[in-house]
């Protein structure tokens, strides 16, 4: 297998591209499973519905966006709330990020029996 | 697949509920592959990550360049067995000051997952036993 090593990736009109810096995707309803991920050395499990991401390498920068989603059996869909960990704002940094996941009708904070995470930048 | 788990209880935040750490399996296979570098390396950018946050300029921070790639060019340290492993990612991902300081308790401990309930109903009271 070959690596593919950039440290830039730009379109031919020159514009520069993002990267992936990490992914993960997890169940968190029981025995918390972490199913997969990019760049992820693991996850925290820091309470319903509160997480943590750490990187597998330090990303160069923390000039990124995270995102994510998650459901819960019985058609429940939780709000993604990045930077936050109990309603608290969490800065996030080179070596991790957190995030809660809200049930999205209600302040409760949800376990998801399929999560994902993602984070991008430049 | 690992069946290491490491609970955790953060010095900064006791009244927290405590906290698991689930490592990933694909990062185990390349510490047993020995495909890791030194944990300075890591601990090198923390610092300097750490020391940008003291002085106020975290908002746009960026690592210096050559520092960074050691992750990637500094020589590997060789394989590592799954329990030098979960050793290796507590003093990378736990805060150090769980596993570096000394506590009137132990802040962490290394479990199967067996010994993690699966019940979460009661999560918030999660606490690590004497």
């Amino acid at each position: 297998m070959s690596t593919l090593k950039v440290n830039a990736i730009q379109s031919t009109s020159g514009r520069t591209m993002g990267f992936v810096y990490g992914q993960a995707s997890y169940d968190s309803s029981g025995t918390f499973v972490l199913n997969g991920g990019t760049n992820c050395s693991s996850l925290s499990d820091n309470g319903p519905g509160k997480f943590q991401f750490n990187y597998s390498s330090t990303v160069p920068n923390t000039n990124y966006a995270i995102s994510g989603a998650g459901s819960y059996s019985g058609g429940t869909w939780s709000n993604f709330h990045s930077h936050g960990n109990g309603g608290a704002f969490y800065t996030p940094t080179t070596s991790n990020f957190r995030w809660d996941m809200v049930a999205y009708n209600g302040s409760n904070y949800y376990d998801s029996d399929r999560a994902d995470v993602l984070a991008v930048g430049a | 697949m690992t069946n290491y788990r490491v609970i955790f209880d953060d010095p900064d935040a006791l009244d927290e509920p405590t906290k698991v750490l689930v490592p990933s399996d694909s990062w185990i296979k390349e510490a047993m592959e020995g495909n890791l570098p030194p944990i300075s390396v890591y601990w090198d950018l923390q610092d300097d990550e750490q020391q940008a946050i003291a002085e106020g300029r975290h908002d746009k921070f960026e690592h210096d360049k050559d520092k960074w790639e050691r992750q990637f060019t500094a020589p590997r340290i060789g394989p590592l067995t799954e329990q030098e492993a979960i050793e290796y990612l507590i003093m990378k991902d736990l805060p150090r000051k769980c596993w570096a300081e000394q506590h009137n308790r132990p802040m962490f401990k290394i479990v199967t997952v067996d010994q993690v309930p699966s019940d979460r109903t009661f999560r918030n009271a999660w606490e690590m036993a004497a």
